[in-house]
């Protein structure tokens, strides 16, 4: 097994493979690193309403399996969780393994004793939107949703009685609805930065729907797979070159998508800047959430951002925002976080996102991707022409 | 290493929040976002969002002792006597407050939520007054007419009042200082309310109940309501007080001034409060910790230490909010449980009145009789009825100070917490009137003493300094104060 | 923005260098070179010590221009420092124009200690671009 290999893998136990999605390989894997003893704690998704799932750490493997067939869940600051060293795996969706990454750059994780368990990601709903959707636009009770998928860019939810609805993402998208916006323009759909890659893309002929394509990224991505196959727990047989192909088309596709929403979102703002951000920060109670939340931040309690600035400020503009515009421009990862908590809905992910993006094009550096230090922290001294 | 997680409320303010605990095996908790949350989406303000530092367990105490909390309660439940008062203004269960109804009424007596107006207002105002309108309604309002500063009280009503602005509405303020969101910020007269608001059936307001509330200025509001067909909503300062307004009995209730006043001339001998902190509550500290140190007996029964639980006699110690078994009934009438399934505090209460088992199933039911529903569902609003009421003749007494202080109010849990809320505002004309600089903090006195205190330049009223927290010479919610360097 | 009157004069807050820009401050001082009255000279051990914060406060509290001053490339007292305030410029500089505030308003500009005449003329220079562009629309309420 080398970095790089393809393989199709499923769990050996008939349960997980049945609940799991995509063959249960992410769960068994999990699981077997926990029995085994390769980490001491396991981050799942504990389940707690129809649309909705938190980060829990457990050390119980009963509990891993316990959450297999979760949904994606948001990023978590994992510094925030854990102390720093301890032997943890994470699933991990391209943004929450950039947000990792981020964090082992600033000290915060150890990457060593990380093992980032990659999922695809083809962008995630915020709940309250999604019951708002199902009522407005599928005229379905939530209660009665047994499940969803996406096929086509088509969403679809099946309901109790068996039957599919089905709307397209656009037609969603275009009402307000869907995924979070920051999902619409975000282009990494495989994790290639997380020490294994999983998912359900290029999985093809009989193994569809019963096996999870996965592709090894690192010598860590080798040793959390190789145990769960010495433990029994996973079975796994090479991809084909038709399958991959397949994956790499569907992130093909997902990309040019992404590129059109951040034409859409994120083009140049027309008349005053300033007046922009100063009417879109001027309901801020300065709750700090969106720095709480923020999972590349890696200042903790006595920040700049918090510390040079205080609700008595009498500025025309929150040097608590400016300092983080500034600081994010290098490592917003456009997680959609802040926005998601900011209590007076700022567009703050937008916003972050509209500082970051240029300046992370021109310095050809895309945070989270790799252990590359940032341009703000690294001074290249071969560079004498300034 | 595992994690326990809760799904609870916020215990800031009467929106109660959906938020997410989770605590470690070290006891340590930390909250989470939870955005499946039909009150709030997941989004907390700043003092949800550091409850974990904003709280902390109370201990169990005999004269000032630690003790077992099983010492706890046998002591309270020996010096509650007959005569005693109760208070619970709503800062915990409906179960927790039904059983200590049931305690009060084994005593003769009654529990105090501590909202006075109740007491001096017609019973069939009560139900406006209790309940307030679905959150999403403020959203489809045509107008709204906020009497409170949403930013520093109610943080989670302005993306309402934002959406309601989006969706068309006219937002206008009537306060101390100019609300940033509103199209209009007025100071209005209240005798000309009717008149310059101009409101109808599609309007919204929003105004606080809160324990030092003018009754004469509910009436008023009330008056405008009625007039005007508008809808109205009181927001109330404590995560339940909704839930323990509905099953109080209001009418026989005394206000927390009420109280201190008896306490003073030696009529209450014994007060037992249920997670209420009067020192913090009240505008006045010194006052009332002089009158509780004329107790006889202080009984707190308590999630959290505060300042009370410092001069209490006895303390009962029970779980914090977000274990406790129970539902909590916030500003809207909207029931939210707890997942939580601690009942220290029900069998404390429980064995004080002999009742060491079986008290939660009954006050629950209780509840739920009360609310008419089968069974809690955050997404129903259980139905309220509200009766007409004949108009009130009210005259709010208007003080008339030369520089005032005035004390903002809002949650109350917010005081003696670790924030940066520490600075009174005022306009540019006073601050250049009075000779303040920059980064030199303002010297505010008044009979009950001075204090230096950071200030801000705000859009506040002319004469009007503005604290969203208690001061030390603060002796009312308006204090006549002078402002030097 | 508030009125421009003739006799308006903007604001400029200077961060120089212990080493070089600030001994340049000095030597335009001694050599009597003329400049206008408008700089606020903070100064800071080395241009790299320069945070974003302190330029954003800057601007906050009232400065109508900021420049950040140190020793030509090559010359750092600590090797390197200049190098640092060229990439947190960079960045400085993209974010105040995403911000929408006058590009003119911040400079980076390298003067060494013997260099007086040419502190004069960056200051003197500085002075008449923010005189163009007027005072800072971050400027608060009350701040002359």
């Amino acid at each position: 097994m080398e970095v790089g290999d393809c393989y199709i893998g499923w769990a050996t136990d008939e349960d997980i493979r049945t609940r799991g999605a995509s063959g249960g390989l992410v769960t068994a894997m999990l699981a077997a690193a926990l029995e085994k003893g390769l980490v001491e704690a396991v981050v799942v998704l504990k389940k707690l309403g129809e649309f909705e799932a938190v980060p829990v750490v457990t050390s119980d493997p009963e509990e891993v399996k316990a959450a297999a067939g979760s949904m994606h869940s948001v990023p978590i600051v994992l510094s925030r969780y854990l102390d720093y060293g301890t032997k943890v795996a994470l699933p991990a969706k391209p943004c929450d393994a950039r947000s990792t990454i981020e964090q082992a750059k600033r000290g915060q994780v150890d990457i060593d004793t990380t093992y980032i368990v990659g999922l695809n990601c083809g962008g995630t709903m915020h709940p309250a939107v999604t019951r708002d959707m199902l009522d407005v636009m599928y005229k379905l009770d939530p209660a009665d949703i047994e499940g969803e998928e996406i096929d086509k860019g088509k969403l679809i939810f099946e309901t109790k009685d068996g039957k599919e609805h089905a709307i397209k993402i656009d037609e969603l998208e275009e009402e307000g609805y869907g995924r979070r916006e920051s999902c619409q323009y975000c282009d990494v759909n495989i994790p290639t930065m997380a020490d294994i890659a999983c998912g359900n893309w290029g999985v093809i002929g009989d193994l569809a729907g019963k096996g999870t394509f996965v592709e090894i990224n690192t010598e860590k991505g080798i040793e959390i797979l190789k145990n769960a196959i010495d433990a029994g727990a996973v079975e796994i047989t090479p991809a084909d070159d038709k399958g991959k192909a397949i994956r790499a088309k569907v992130d093909g596709a997902m990309m040019n998508v992404a590129a059109a929403a951040n034409k859409k979102y994120l083009s140049p703002i027309e008349g005053s800047h300033l007046d922009y951000y100063m009417n879109a920060l001027s309901d801020c109670i300065n709750c700090g959430a969106c720095k709480t939340v923020c999972p590349v931040c890696a200042c903790g309690e006595g920040a700049k951002c918090t510390d040079f600035s205080s609700a008595s400020d009498t500025y025309k503009m929150s040097l608590f925002h400016l300092v983080r515009f500034v600081h994010l421009m290098d490592s917003c990862i456009g997680c959609g976080q802040c926005t998601d908590v900011c209590p007076v809905d700022i567009p703050l992910t937008h916003i972050y996102q509209r500082f970051a993006v240029p300046m992370q094009e021109e310095f050809e550096y895309k945070p989270g991707m790799d252990m590359t230090t940032p341009p703000f922290f690294g001074v290249d001294l071969i560079e004498e022409g300034h | 290493m595992n994690e326990n997680i809760f799904t609870t409320v916020c215990p800031g303010c009467s929106i109660a929040c959906g938020m997410y605990v989770r605590e470690k095996d070290d006891g340590t908790f930390d909250i989470d976002w939870r955005k499946d949350a039909v009150v709030n989406a997941g989004k907390l303000c700043r003092f949800g969002v550091r409850l974990s530092a904003n709280l902390m367990n109370a201990t169990s105490k005999v004269d000032g002792n630690e003790v077992e909390f099983s010492d706890a309660v046998t002591a309270a439940g020996k010096a509650i006597s007959d005569g005693a008062t109760f208070v619970s203004v709503g800062n915990t269960t409906c179960a927790e407050h039904l059983a200590l109804m049931k305690l009060a009424g084994s005593k003769g007596a009654v529990v105090n939520t501590g909202m006075g107006a109740f007491s001096s207002i017609p019973a069939e105002c009560h139900p406006t007054m209790g309940v307030g309108i679905p959150f999403d309604a403020i959203e489809s309002a045509k107008k709204i007419i906020l009497f409170i500063d949403p930013y520093e009280q109610y943080p989670l009503l302005v993306r309402r009042i934002l959406a309601a602005k989006k969706n068309g509405a006219a937002v206008t303020a009537v306060g101390w200082k100019a609300v940033s969101l509103a199209d209009d910020n007025k100071t209005i007269d209240p005798a000309n309310y009717e008149s310059e608001l101009a409101l109808d059936s599609d309007s919204v307001i929003i105004a606080e109940l809160n324990p030092s509330t003018d009754p004469e200025r509910v009436m008023v509001l009330l008056n405008l309501a009625k007039a005007s067909g508008a809808a109205i909503m009181f927001m109330k300062p404590f995560v339940n007080a909704v839930g323990c307004d509905l099953a109080s009995k209001k009418t026989e209730q005394k206000s927390l001034d009420q109280i201190i006043a008896e306490i003073n001339d030696g009529s209450i001998k014994t007060l037992v409060c249920l997670d209420s902190d009067l020192i913090e509550i009240m505008p006045d500290e010194t006052a009332v910790r002089e009158a509780l140190g004329k107790l006889d007996n202080l009984i707190v029964i308590t999630s959290r230490t505060s300042a009370i639980t410092d001069v209490a006699k006895i303390v009962v110690a029970t779980e914090p909010l977000y274990k406790k078994a129970g539902t909590i009934v916030n500003a809207e009438g909207r029931a939210l449980h707890n997942s939580g399934e601690g009942t220290d505090g029900i069998d404390a209460i429980g064995t004080m009145l002999g009742q060491p088992v079986g008290m939660y199933d009954e006050v629950h039911a209780a509840l739920l009789a009360t609310l008419g529903i089968d069974a809690v569902d955050e997404r129903v609003i259980p139905a309220y009825e509200k009766p007409d009421y004949a108009a009130m003749d009210a005259n709010p007494t208007a003080e008339a100070v030369e520089t005032a202080l005035v004390y903002a109010g809002g949650p109350f849990l917010w005081n003696g917490m670790v924030d940066d809320n520490d600075f009174v505002e005022m306009n540019l004309d006073m601050v250049l009137a009075n000779s303040l600089l920059k980064g030199i903090p303002a010297k505010i006195t008044s009979d009950a003493g001075e204090a230096a205190v950071k200030f801000k330049v705000s859009d506040v009223a002319p004469g009007v300094v503005l604290s969203n927290v208690k001061l030390p010479m603060t002796t009312g919610m308006v204090t006549s104060v002078t402002v030097s360097r | 923005m508030a009125e421009v009157t003739e006799e308006w004069q903007p604001k400029i807050v200077m961060f120089c260098c212990n080493w070089c820009s600030y001994g340049g401050a000095d030597s335009a001082g001694m050599g009597r070179f003329q400049q206008p009255p408008t700089v606020r000279v903070i100064r800071v051990m080395c241009s790299g010590r320069m945070d974003p914060v302190f330029i954003l406060n800057a601007f906050l509290e009232g400065a109508d221009g900021v420049i950040f001053s140190g020793c030509h490339i090559g010359d750092c007292h600590y090797v390197n420092g200049n190098y640092k305030a060229t990439v947190k410029y960079k960045f400085l500089k993209a974010m105040v124009n995403e911000l929408g505030l006058e590009d003119e308003r911040l400079k980076l500009d390298w003067i060494s200690a013997s260099e007086g005449e040419r502190y004069a003329e960056v200051v003197t220079e500085f002075t008449e671009q923010i005189k163009k562009v007027g005072p800072s629309p971050l400027k608060p309420e009350g701040v002359i």
